[in-house]
């Protein structure tokens, strides 16, 4: 029989059985459906993670902070031996566990290497309140955003890293708090930031709205974010008149390095700076963990869409099984007639492919279209700050390769029931009751 | 193939059924030789082996012993596949339950031969109308099988059976689940493709039938009688 016959065969063989067909199919299309959702789910989120990296800094800046030793505090274990030569860092402690800042010590031997460029200290700082045009103050949290990083702004500008004075970029969610009328109104609007001396005195300063930023998922700052002017100058006010060893004191420091730097190079590097009792982070270094997260919850559903095709694959077996049994006298038929064994289990192996293929082909399809109501509803809904970001995207590849890879399942579910029709023997059929 | 040279011989076939205790010898040596162009009625008490010496014959079923020769080759220990396409090619089959797809056609179930040679579907059409024909069954080519009447059926069955141009048809009781009207129809229609050449070997009770062959073989147990003339 040419290919072509047996296709057009094992798809009328479909047909005869309606129902039991359909049922088939649906079980094929629930496995489908839900594995299509979660991948979808999955390549939406990392994309608008790839999108949100501008966010986060640009990709050759390096974050460096010191190493955390494994000391706690509470394990009873020996006191370290004090070596003033080796401390590199300075241990913050609180209750129960201890940070390690940078000192200026630090940023020097981090200035002295070669492949490290505009090394700066992160200041942390902790302001009280920000006030705007309508005299309400509010609590604020605010950090230095990384130089070059392209925050995702509704309007206004990046803040200016190599501006004297202090510049702030507001969340959109601010503006109206503040008392500004909309967006473009704050740009170019000045706040105040009411921040606590170290002699319990609180000081205001002014600082001029640069731009208003979108809301986003994953971002290295959080709140208001400053520009290198305010950071500095807040910090200096939260340190004034603090002994120089209590003073300079950072949780981080960042650097700029070769965009073009070969990942060989970057480890050794990485390496480098390990060895000497930093913890160096890349950009995709901490947004990995992001990532991880999400490719984690999408492995958890990917699961239950499996099991769900594992269900379905059982359903393809019984159903050819039961199949081949009804037809034994048609097999033994075309056995009588000269259809050689390996065309019979063409035949059913082909149905099974078929019973996949339309499984596949509807469970995405569905999948794709409510993927496409999810996305608006979710847009216009919970995402609404989020613009930009589609809960669900479905690559072509994605697709043809979930449509392939269940087609194949199929075909694998059918070989048992095919090789059984294969052996069947025309004599046994043509006896057959 | 020289015309002297049996276009079918079987040579001390024995076939047994099971084994051990349960071991049933369904065929005690048979030996027979069948002319090309011959009529065979195989005849017998129920059980007697009739069904399972025609399957050997047809290369459907394989002895326990013995050898069958189709056109002088013997085919005992053939391949697969030289014996799908000599059933395929050379071989018609009409059996007592009719055996078709009760879903598809007319047209559909009497080119399925040819569908399972490859042959191209416009020649499939053309060769089954003919079939049709040649079995007054025209009118029926795009009813559904399931809706034809028995002896209908029966000569759907027969138009399947010689579209490939066999050597040789075996039936089965071709008119055992017919009325003697329309089994005398069926008789007609296969003795008059016995005139135009193809070998018949027909498994049957009915002894009008076994008359009208040029010979008939007597089983029982498993064994041939000796032939008396007709
Ligand atoms: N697969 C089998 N296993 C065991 N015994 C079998 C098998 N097939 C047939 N037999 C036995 O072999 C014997 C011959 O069977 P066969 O079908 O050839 O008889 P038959 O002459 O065609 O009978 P009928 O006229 O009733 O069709 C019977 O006793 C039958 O029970
Ligand atoms: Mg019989």
């Amino acid at each position: 029989m040419k290919l072509f016959d047996i296709f057009l065969t094992a798809a009328g063989n479909l047909g005869r059985n309606k129902t039991r067909t359909a049922l088939t199919i649906l079980a094929i299309f629930i496995g489908t459906f839900t594995l299509t959702l979660t991948n979808g789910v999955g390549a939406g989120i990392s994309d608008y993670i790839d999108r949100q990296l501008g966010n986060v800094g640009p990709k050759d800046l390096l974050i460096i902070q010191a190493q955390q030793e494994s000391q706690s505090f509470s394990s009873g274990e020996a006191p370290k031996r004090y070596n003033p030569s080796k401390q590199k860092a300075s241990t913050v402690a609180g209750p129960g566990v201890a940070f390690n800042m940078l000192t200026p010590n630090d940023l020097a031997i981090l200035e002295e290497d070669p492949d490290l460029a505009e090394v700066q200290p992160y200041f942390s700082v902790a302001p009280d309140y920000i006030e705007g045009p309508n005299n309400h103050k509010y609590q604020l949290q605010a950090s230095l955003y990384p130089r070059g990083a392209k925050l995702d702004l509704l309007s206004g500008s990046q803040p200016d890293h190599s501006a004297k004075d202090y510049q702030v970029v507001l969340p959109v969610s601010f503006v109206n708090s503040l008392g500004f009328a909309d967006n473009d109104a704050a740009v170019g609007g000045r706040v105040m930031i009411g921040i606590t001396k170290p002699t319990g005195e609180v000081v205001e300063v002014y600082a001029e709205v640069a731009g208003v930023q979108q809301k986003t998922l994953i971002s290295l700052a959080t709140g208001v974010g400053l520009n290198t002017a305010a950071a500095q100058g807040l910090f200096n006010l939260q340190t004034e008149g603090l002994p120089e060893n209590l003073a300079k004191r950072y949780a981080a420091a960042s650097a700029h390095i070769d965009p073009n730097i070969s990942s060989d190079d970057l480890t050794a590097l990485k390496q480098r700076l390990t060895n000497k009792g930093y913890l160096p982070q890349t950009v995709s270094d901490r947004i990995g963990i992001v990532r991880q997260v999400v490719d984690g919850i999408v492995v958890v559903f990917n699961m239950f869409g499996l099991i769900a095709l594992l269900a379905a694959a059982f359903g393809i077996i019984n159903t050819l099984l039961m199949a081949v049994q009804e037809r034994t006298k048609e097999i033994g038929l075309m056995k009588s007639m000269g259809m050689s064994g390996s065309r019979i289990f063409l035949l059913f192996s082909t149905e099974a492919a078929l019973l996949g293929f339309w499984g596949s082909v509807l469970g995405t399809g569905a999948a794709i279209g409510s993927a496409m109501i999810i996305n608006r509803i979710a847009s216009n809904g919970f995402l609404k700050d989020f613009p930009g970001l589609d809960l669900l995207a479905f690559p072509i590849t994605l697709i043809a390769g979930i449509i392939a890879a269940i087609i194949a399942v199929a075909f694998l579910a059918g070989v048992s029931p095919a090789v059984r029709a294969a052996r069947k023997n025309p004599i046994d059929a043509l006896r057959y009751e | 193939m020289s015309n002297n040279t049996p276009i079918l011989e079987a040579r001390g076939l024995t076939k047994i059924y099971g084994t051990g205790e349960f071991a049933f010898p369904a065929l005690r040596g048979v030996s027979l030789s069948i002319a090309s162009g011959e009529s065979i009625a195989i005849v017998g008490k129920s059980g007697s082996g009739k069904s399972t010496l025609m399957h050997i014959l047809a290369s459907l079923d394989k002895p326990t012993n013995g050898a069958v020769l189709v056109g002088g080759r013997d085919i005992t220990r053939a391949k697969p596949r030289l014996l799908d396409n000599l059933r395929n090619k050379h071989f018609g089959f009409v059996f007592q339950q009719f055996f078709m797809n009760a879903d598809n056609t007319v047209l559909e179930n009497v080119i399925l031969p040819l569908k399972i040679a490859g042959v191209g579907a416009r020649e499939r059409r053309t060769r089954g109308l003919e079939a049709l024909r040649a079995v007054e069954l025209l009118d029926k080519a795009n009813a559904r099988a399931n809706h034809l009447s028995g002896g209908q059926k029966q000569r759907l069955v027969i138009a399947r059976a010689l579209i490939n141009n066999p050597l040789v048809i075996f039936a089965d009781e071709p008119t055992g689940n017919l009325d003697s009207a329309t089994g005398r129809l069926i008789e007609d229609l296969l003795f008059s493709l016995n005139q135009q050449g193809i070998t018949l070997v027909i498994v049957t009770h009915d002894e009008d039938l076994s008359r009208r062959c040029h010979r008939r073989l007597d089983m029982r147990d498993g064994q041939l009688l000796p032939e008396v003339a007709q």
